[in-house]
């Protein structure tokens, strides 16, 4: 395995755990998700029982996929996503400053330390990036090949 | 690629979704109300008393200042000797007292005790799940 392939396979097993662990720990109490959710201010209340529904299932399925190396490139797209939108989210509830907990690894007692927050979801963009980038240099050197 | 990516994001959303809408369906048919406490009112119940009322904010200023109900007085533990006086003020012996905090009611409940204890109001309730309750209705 050379080291490209073993650090991409690093990124690939940490991103899909994070996401895995984020999803499965806010599963068992949908209602406090929803309130987290909620407290950002940013969502209509009917919009944020549907994301505290489907977003941990999505983080999961993105999670398994990603590690599983199956539906790759959507897998990737999903995590990038989540993380710049969880990024946003954070970023300006701390900028309004917000007392609330964000509820991305479950249910919280304390405020939400807004700087590791940040810090954690701007390295999983950059690792989604990084691994977009290494996944379609991959497929190009294939198609190219096969020409 | 990003046509694939978007074909394979929204194939992973629908196998999300399966899932998601069972379990959305079940917490739908499970989800029962929370029973009340004594000296506890709902939020959608409070909204409807003909009786005129008095709704106090038991959270921070911060909170307060930033969301809360319609014509609320901020009355909270650590400003009770400062904000009593204007509470005071718009309070009479014929107005009902609903205290609100947030979710988990803790300050509400505090304040209401306050109120009936040391002011000797009677007619106190605490609203039922806080804001966060108000809020959604």
């Amino acid at each position: 395995m050379s080291a490209r392939s073993l650090f991409e396979w690093i990124l690939r097993i940490g991103l899909g755990a994070v996401f895995i662990y984020a999803g499965g720990a806010k599963l068992p109490d949908i209602e406090a998700f929803f309130w987290d959710i909620h407290h950002f201010d940013l969502t209509h209340p009917d919009v944020s029982i549907i994301m505290a529904i489907l977003l941990p299932w999505l983080e999961i399925f993105a999670g398994l996929a990603l590690i599983a190396g199956r539906l790759y490139f959507g897998a990737i797209a999903i995590c990038g996503c989540l993380s710049a939108i969880f990024f946003g989210a954070i970023s300006t509830a701390w900028f309004r400053g917000l007392d609330i907990t964000c509820g991305c690894f479950g249910r919280e007692d304390n405020q939400t330390n807004f700087p590791k927050h940040i810090t954690i979801n701007v390295t999983m963009l950059i690792a989604s990036i990084a691994l977009w980038w290494l996944a379609s240099r991959r497929t190009r050197s294939t198609q190219l090949a096969s020409v | 690629m990003i046509a694939r990516a978007l074909r394979e994001s929204g194939l992973l959303l629908l196998m999300a979704a399966l899932p998601a809408t069972i379990m959305g369906v079940w917490q739908l048919k499970t989800n029962k109300e929370t029973a009340l406490e004594p000296g506890e009112v709902r939020a959608r119940e409070a909204k409807a008393w003909a009786t005129d009322k008095v709704w106090v904010d038991a959270r921070s200023r911060a909170k307060f200042e930033r969301k809360k109900v319609p014509g609320a007085i901020l009355l909270n533990d650590e400003e009770w000797d400062e904000l009593v006086p204007k509470f005071l003020d718009a309070w009479a012996p014929d107005k009902a007292v609903i205290v609100y905090g947030d979710r988990e009611g803790d300050a509400a409940a505090n304040i209401a005790h306050r109120l009936r204890e040391e002011l000797k109001i009677e007619n106190v309730w605490v609203m039922h799940g806080g804001y966060d309750e108000w809020s959604r209705r």
